[in-house]
């Protein structure tokens, strides 16, 4: 069974389509990078994956289903759409994770606050677990957020630009912590910015242009042709030598 | 005395109710940056219950009031059809709404004047609040109606402080957004209408947004904002209360000024937010 099968999906704001005729099938246990040029449709893909923007027309299947069920997909959001000043801690933020797995009214148990500690440990942040979010780095607060999406354990992970602006050791954490997840079979789907980094990080790409330019494995799809058909043909002409 | 002490009671009891519900369901409003939103529905309730006057020919508080809900949930409803059918900015709608309903209100209060239904001191209780009329069935309506609003906002707590933190992380977890603002936006009309008669249709923003920034500056949970709020907010519109009795005059201002002050020194003053303590701190 394929994690996603895309069928001919188009996204449009306000009858300017970002999405043409959108089409790819995704396997499980896939860690996938979604690149393509600014205003390729690369974050409109993902709110369309989470039902946050309506097609116009096509179809995505979510594990065989047609319908997506709360739990199914995980989402990391980009940094700059969080209210950092929010009076939240880290430990809540974490404990979030668990709230589509208890849906409405149940409150998290003993269980779940275990669970929320251990990956608190795990990202580093055991220090600063009662901090308000605004006090943490921007490297530490991508880390609560990746915590909060492990914390659901769904099978798909989404996360849109997730080592956009972080640390080293950040970004050695979060890698360890994805691929860590890849091999219990999470399918992990990244928008994903610097060319020069999927090839070490991920093991499928899609290239995308408002429509997909390639989809499948790194070794079939990162070839200079599929990338200069995206990109044009300046770009990064020194990651295929 | 006991004439004196009476009506001083139960303001201030009606007081601090009101000012204790207002700062915790205005904490909400401001930490989902709808600050204006309180200031559209209380506007919004003044047609609805001038309306309730002049059809019924009914001074009781509470046929007023649910007159004044009405009209707020139908300014509020107003609101969001406008926002989701239109490329208009919130505050602009907001702002549409506000004088759209105040001044239809406007008018209908000088057909009730032409008419002799009501007299002026009806129409300033509501426009500037007067917590020295209220009665101890008003008392009663203002507890049965904060103990569902608390109820509600316990019973959700994991649901609402998701959508006010991460309105997509809630979305992708299951909850939906329509119902989680409709709870909000039935709470704050509720917390809104009832609180008119302390301060008035006029001022009743400044009582749920004032506590509610004093109580930011104090706190970094969702929770201890909305205590603190509801304490903040206790204390302003009691001392208000008082401060107005003595002087003889409406208590919505005397309200509003105290509730200010405390934000005024907040902002200065709250440990680690505050803006002359950490000038003294950074100094140190």
């Amino acid at each position: 069974m394929k994690a996603l099968v895309i069928n001919h999906l188009t996204v449009a704001y306000q009858s300017m389509p970002v999405l043409w005729n959108v089409s790819a099938s995704i396997d499980q246990g896939v860690m996938m990078a979604v690149v393509g040029p600014n205003g390729a449709g690369k974050s409109t893909l993902l709110k369309a994956l989470l039902g946050l923007v309506k097609p116009l027309s096509g179809t995505v299947e979510y594990f065989g289903k047609s319908r997506r069920t709360p739990g199914t997909i995980a989402y990391v959001p980009q940094r700059s759409s969080i209210d950092w000043d929010f009076p939240i801690q880290v430990r809540d933020v974490v404990l979030m994770g668990s709230y589509a797995r208890l849906g409405w009214f149940s409150r998290p148990g003993s269980a779940e606050r275990a669970r929320a500690e251990e990956l608190i440990d795990m990202i580093g942040l055991t220090a600063v677990a009662d901090h308000q979010i605004g006090e943490l780095s921007g490297g530490q607060q991508q880390r609560v957020f990746l915590a909060r999406a492990l914390m659901q354990q769904s099978p798909l992970l989404l996360l849109d630009e997730p080592f956009n602006g972080i640390d080293e050791t950040t970004e050695r954490i979060m890698l360890t912590l994805l691929h860590n997840e890849r091999e219990k079979g999470t399918t992990i789907i990244a928008v994903h910015h610097d060319l020069a980094t999927v090839q070490q990080s991920f093991d499928w790409a899609m290239v995308l242009n408002h429509s997909v330019v390639g989809c499948g494995p790194i070794s079939h799809v990162f070839t200079s042709s599929v990338i200069q058909a995206a990109f044009g043909s300046s770009h990064h002409p020194t990651l295929f030598k | 005395m006991f004439g004196y002490w009476y009506p001083l009671a139960l303001s201030l009891i009606g007081s601090g109710i009101i000012g204790g519900i207002s700062g915790i369901v205005g904490s909400c409003m401001v930490l989902k940056k709808q600050s204006l939103l309180g200031d559209a529905i209380s506007h919004a309730s003044l047609p609805g219950i001038v309306l309730s006057l002049l059809l019924f020919r009914d001074k009781n508080p509470a046929v007023l009031m649910i007159g004044g809900a009405v009209f707020g949930a139908l300014g509020t409803a107003l609101a969001i059809l406008i926002e989701r059918t239109t490329s208009l900015a919130q505050d602009t709608i907001l702002g549409i709404i506000l004088s759209l309903f105040f001044g239809v209100g406007l008018v209908l209060i000088s057909v009730v004047q032409k008419c002799q239904i009501a007299d002026q001191s009806i129409i300033n209780k509501f426009l500037f609040g007067n917590a020295s009329l209220l009665l101890p069935v008003d008392i009663a309506v203002m507890c049965i109606v904060s103990c569902v609003i608390v109820g509600v906002l316990v019973i959700c707590r994991k649901e609402l402080i998701a959508t006010l933190f991460d309105p997509l992380f809630a979305h992708t977890s299951g909850f939906s957004l329509t119902i989680v603002n409709t709870i909000f936006s039935t709470l704050f009309v509720m917390t809104i209408v009832q609180g008119i008669q302390m301060t008035g249709i006029v001022l009743m923003s400044s009582l749920l947004i004032a506590p509610a920034t004093a109580a930011r500056q104090l706190s970094n949970s969702v929770g201890m904002m909305c205590l603190t709020a509801a304490i903040i907010g206790s204390f302003a519109s009691c001392l208000g209360t008082l401060i107005a009795f003595w002087l003889r005059m409406p208590s919505g201002p005397t309200i509003t000024i105290l509730s200010s002050l405390l934000v005024v020194i907040a902002l200065l003053w709250a440990p680690e937010r505050g803006i002359l303590w950490t000038k003294m701190r950074d100094r140190l």
